[in-house]
């Protein structure tokens, strides 16, 4: 493709510009600027926006006011509060809680079972009442074994009081 | 970790909710087991099953041979009674009054001929035993052994 070009292409022309063609199509681009004003002109009004465009950009460098974006994000956040059940579920989740209260459950079903054991030293039978149509009535309790015995001695039938 | 977490909070709520039931439901139940003893001078092998009850009985008493006539078992809740047969048209009614502290409180009667001849309300320890004895029968005396579990 050697050779001027045949037909104006502005988008060839914007590529040149911008330095993105080969030898031989910048070769080709160069020698239809000279006889073709139209994208000699063309290629001149790229250079001056670009231009204009460059200086602009150094005349006033972004500067992004980011203070009342943050200040705003950060009411927004006091104003709503975590919920009820997000704070349990943080609470109960928290290794410590979770350590802290097996401990605990273990030690109150220690002390269940430990408060249900008797008192060694109180007798294991307590008789509240005894009465009967009986001639007598003992009450012992075996020393070895601590086995209390309520022992009576039934009337003959037929001299109930 | 979460997961895990979630896991052992629920096994612990829920072995303390059973340790809770198992309590309400053993606090009203008492299991007892009722031997009757047939006590005499009569000379003869004591039952080897009463060795543990016959230990402490032959200082007090004069008796050379115990034989285990019967055994029964009751469950009883409270208020509930239960009723075993006695030899010689005798019988035995034993009725939980319900489980106050560390001990329940029994009532016991004896009826001889469906009239009552004998009654007594105990308050017994947990794995203990009360024995009331005293009835004649052919050439001995009965014992009757209770003893209650809850």
């Amino acid at each position: 493709m050697q050779g001027n070009l045949s037909h104006c292409d502005s988008e060839l022309i914007s590529r040149y510009y911008d330095g993105e063609l080969g030898r031989v199509e910048r070769s080709q681009v160069e020698s239809h600027i000279l006889v073709c004003s139209s994208c000699k002109k063309m290629l001149e009004d790229l250079k001056t926006i670009s231009s204009q465009y460059g200086a602009h950009l150094a005349r006033q460098p972004i500067g992004i006011d980011t203070r009342e974006t943050e200040e705003h994000v950060l009411d927004r956040l006091r104003r709503e509060e975590t919920p009820w059940w997000a704070k349990v579920k943080e609470t109960f989740l928290s290794k410590k809680i979770l350590v802290s209260a097996t401990a605990t459950a273990c030690v109150a079903l220690l002390l269940i079972t430990v408060l249900r054991v008797p008192v060694p030293d109180s007798p294991s039978a307590i008789v509240a009442s005894v009465s009967g149509d009986v001639s007598s009535i003992i009450i012992l309790e075996i020393p070895e074994t601590r086995q209390t015995i309520l022992w009576f001695n039934e009337r003959p039938e037929g001299q109930s009081l | 970790m979460k997961r895990y977490g979630i896991t052992l909070l629920c096994a612990v709520i829920v072995s303390i909710l059973m340790a809770q039931a198992y309590q309400a439901w053993s606090e009203t139940t008492i299991d007892l087991s009722v031997k009757t003893i047939l006590a005499s001078q009569k000379p003869g092998q004591s039952d080897p099953n009463l060795k543990n009850f016959t230990n402490g009985m032959k200082d007090v008493f004069g008796y050379s041979s115990y034989k285990l006539l019967s055994r029964d078992n009751l469950r009883l809740n409270q208020d509930n009674s239960g009723r075993i047969s006695l030899p010689g048209n005798r019988s035995m009614k034993i009725t939980s009054k319900g489980i106050s502290g560390d001990r329940v409180t029994l009532q016991v009667e004896i009826f001889r001929d469906s009239k009552q001849i004998f009654q007594t309300v105990v308050r017994l320890l947990n794995d203990s035993e009360v024995t009331v004895g005293g009835p004649k029968h052919e050439d001995g005396n009965l014992l009757i052994n209770i003893f209650a579990s809850f």
